[in-house]
């Protein structure tokens, strides 16, 4: 079984684009790699928030954001996404499509959707997918025992347990979400640079 | 005869009683009716959706055409919208009573049996009414107190062509024209207070336009709102052919494009 | 303070009005005070403006007593104006399942069937609760009385595309497009769906048209900025997609002529934007370079449609 670690840069990069926008449906793709059974999401690159079911702008920024991984030694291992209404969870069918084209590349490829009932709470907001063995729809993480993804003997966990309650505190008092850009931000201004987003993270995560 | 201009003396009675009371009763009246008016003007009357959507149908061909000699859209999209459009028409799906049925003869709608035509033109006549029926009774009043009364002389000379204007009611071949009889002041009240009433009323008061809507019969006024009866089926039926010709003149700005581009970078 | 800054905050207020700007936090700090100051009685007309304005922003950050107090000031001014009747169901959306909203709206909808905000309201609500193809009924026929809401058709386009239609949802956008010919944003959408449909030939077309209408007031030398390196990056990607192989058009647009050129144009439009925007760019340009490269061929397409 593999087992999956959300690291700091990844979860802080997540909330702050579901952060800055909160009333539309935003996307993004996850970079990590697999060390010996644990696949390790350690970045994440934020793409759309405009069109999100339109696909031009989404392959070209595939392509960029797996392009960057490689340099980085990295791999794109996985697809994020938030929806616009609190209560809705579930993983949109572009979402499959792309996180089905993730799994072509990288056999382990999980999507992370933020549970925006959560979002709030110390937890961490996020419902893991994964796809079906026997068809091509991905459905929630159903695992042994039916233990809840990101709990203790869960095979997700993030790297730190309060990288939740940092995230929230980031956004709250800092309001560190404005100077996040995603890809979409980057066509309309080149300048954002969505691939590190290094201005948006807290100083001593800053490369 | 200057020297009788001169030795015409107006009692300040007729100042007090006669020229201030005419002024003040036709100014009071004005402000009255501006009032009664909007008392008796019921709310614009809302449309059902059915109605709206003929009323509009033909704005959507209008969209369409004003843009066709270089349209954003591309062919099979344009021919695929007038299409829809002409073969509507052609059905009259956009009539408010649904398609005609059968071929029953298309009578222009007769507006003494559409209620909602009715209800338009008894609005115009009562506006109309509100209008006349003080100025007849001013009238009245003057011509029965002040028959031949002379109100003031006007501070400036005025040619004899004038004087039927202003010495309306008083039969007198060789008096000064200066001089202004009573019917003639109300006359000049009438159609000279306007500014008056804009100032006081505010710009779209239904007192001022009086002299306007004096002028117009309460049917015309009827067949220049806006809910008149309109025979949607003929409208219809020439925007079909103003569709027809507007594809003739049909030519997609996508179509070169790409040349207008290279030739501007310099490229072509 | 607070009489000093009230002529401030009601400038600003009022500009928020004009732009139509969702800065609901600001709107709701600013409009407290005056709400306070009871200055609202000396605004005149403005005020029920204000008060609306307030009321919907103190929903948006469900500040719900502000947003009460206003609904309440606007109900005893106007008892039977169906704009108070439209935000007095946006409350009632707020904190009421959205059944009841519903059932409201259809009240009101029976009193009058041609209350264009009413019919808006209730087909959000049935976005919201997931009931697409209802919704999608619904707008189809609302614009088939109100055509010429453009708002509505590019709405009626999104939740096309959402559910994959997306042939319907370049023929919904084909109306906007002829409502407001001049606006390049909606020829963008146009193209990327067009993309998304996988008719490449009639997007790069779309591609172009929006360069076309953003361009005309720009010089060659310009710099591409916001929508137009966007459109520049669609081009890029359908001269890549067209290359090389034959494509189908379901809507029978030609190819472009001069395909060769025009994927030069492109890329060197993409350079010079990031060329144009400094150093620190150098890393995503090197990135951006690879990508456009000619030997490189290995982003595949992502299919949306099946």
């Amino acid at each position: 079984m593999v087992t999956y670690t959300v690291g700091q840069v990844a979860y802080l990069k997540i909330f702050f684009h579901a952060a800055k926008h909160p009333h539309l449906q935003v996307n993004g793709v996850l970079l990590g790699k697999k060390v010996s059974g644990t696949v390790e999401i350690v970045d994440a690159v934020p793409l759309l928030h405009h069109w999100t079911s339109l696909s031009p702008m989404m392959e070209i920024g595939l392509d960029l954001a797996g392009k960057h991984a490689e340099s980085r030694e990295l791999q794109l291992v996985g697809y994020y996404q938030a929806c616009e209404r609190l209560d809705d969870t579930a993983l949109a069918p572009v979402g499959e499509r792309v996180a089905s084209k993730l799994k072509q590349d990288f056999a382990d490829a999980v999507a992370l959707v933020i549970d925006g009932e959560k979002i709030g709470s110390d937890n961490a907001a996020l419902i893991p997918f994964m796809a079906q063995s026997t068809s091509s729809s991905w459905r929630p993480c159903t695992e042994a025992g039916s233990v809840t993804p990101f709990t203790p003997g869960s095979s997700f966990s993030l790297s730190s347990s309060d990288i939740p309650a940092r995230a929230i505190s980031l956004v709250c008092d800092q309001q560190l979400q404005r100077k996040f850009g995603d890809f979409d931000d980057h066509l309309e201004d080149v300048k954002i640079d969505w691939l590190r987003n290094s201005a948006a993270m807290p100083s001593e995560l800053q490369r | 005869m200057s020297s009788s201009a001169v030795s015409l003396y107006l009692d300040p009675q007729i100042r007090d009683w006669v020229l201030f009371p005419i002024t003040l009763v036709m100014i009071l009246v004005g402000i009255l009716r501006h009032y009664v008016v909007l008392l008796l003007q019921s709310p614009p009357k809302k449309l059902a959706r059915e109605a709206i959507r003929e009323q509009r149908a033909l704005a959507r061909s209008q969209i369409l055409r004003a843009t066709s000699a270089s349209s954003p859209i591309p062919p099979s999209y344009y021919r695929s919208i007038s299409n829809r459009l002409v073969a509507a028409f052609e059905a009259g799906t956009y009539l408010k009573d649904g398609p005609p049925q059968g071929d029953a003869p298309s009578t222009p709608a007769n507006p003494m049996t559409d209620p909602a035509a009715m209800d338009g033109m008894m609005a115009g006549m009562k506006t109309q009414m509100v209008m006349m029926v003080p100025q007849m009774v001013i009238m009245g009043w003057i011509n029965f107190f002040f028959q031949g009364f002379v109100l003031i002389k006007l501070p400036f000379p005025l040619t004899l062509g004038f004087k039927s204007m202003l010495q309306r009611g008083i039969e007198t071949p060789d008096m000064d024209v200066r001089w202004v009889s009573s019917l003639s002041w109300y006359f000049l009240n009438f159609f000279g207070l306007n500014g008056l009433y804009r100032l006081i009323l505010g710009n779209d008061n239904s007192a001022a336009d009086t002299s306007q809507t004096m002028m117009a019969s309460p049917f015309a006024a009827g067949a220049n709102q806006p809910g008149q009866p309109q025979d949607y089926v003929k409208l219809f039926k020439a925007e079909k052919d103003n569709l027809a010709f507007a594809e003739g003149l049909y030519c997609w700005m996508g179509d070169d494009v790409e040349t207008r581009l290279l030739r501007k970078y310099g490229r072509l | 303070m607070a009489a000093a800054s009230l002529p401030s905050a009601l400038q600003s207020l009022a500009n928020y009005r004009a732009h139509n700007t969702r800065v609901s936090q600001e709107v709701v700090e600013k409009g407290k005070l005056l709400l306070k100051a009871k200055s609202a009685s000396k605004l005149g007309d403005d005020a029920w403006a204000f008060l609306e304005q307030l009321a919907l922003a103190a929903i948006d950050v469900a500040k719900y007593e502000v947003a009460d107090e206003c609904l309440r000031l606007l109900a005893a001014k106007f008892p039977d104006s169906p704009r108070v009747d439209v935000l007095s169901g946006i409350r009632m959306e707020a904190t009421q399942p959205p059944e009841i909203a519903l059932k409201f709206y259809d009240e009101l909808l029976e009193k009058d069937s041609s209350n264009a905000a009413i019919c808006k309201r209730r087909i959000s609500v049935l976005i919201r609760t997931g009931k697409v193809e209802q919704a999608v009924l619904e707008l189809s026929e609302y614009l088939d009385t109100f055509y010429s809401d453009v708002e509505g058709w590019v709405e009626l386009a999104e939740l096309y595309s959402s559910c994959h239609q997306y042939t319907f949802a370049t023929q919904a956008l084909s109306h906007a497009l002829l409502l407001a010919p001049q606006n390049p944003f909606y020829v963008l959408q146009f193209a990327e769906t067009a993309y998304t449909a996988d008719d490449i030939p009639l997007a790069v077309k779309m591609f172009m048209l929006c360069l076309d209408i953003v361009d005309k007031h720009t010089s060659e030398e310009s710099i591409p900025t916001g929508v137009s390196i966007r459109a520049w990056y669609g081009v890029k990607l359908c001269c890549r997609a067209l290359s090389g192989r034959s494509c189908s058009s379901a809507s029978d647009t030609p190819l472009p002529k001069n395909l060769n050129l025009l994927d030069e144009l492109a890329t060197e439009r993409i350079l010079t934007a990031y060329s144009a925007a400094g150093k620190d760019n150098a890393t995503i340009r090197e990135l951006v370079l690879t990508w456009m490269g000619p030997s490189d061929r290995s982003g595949g397409r992502v299919h949306f449609v099946r």
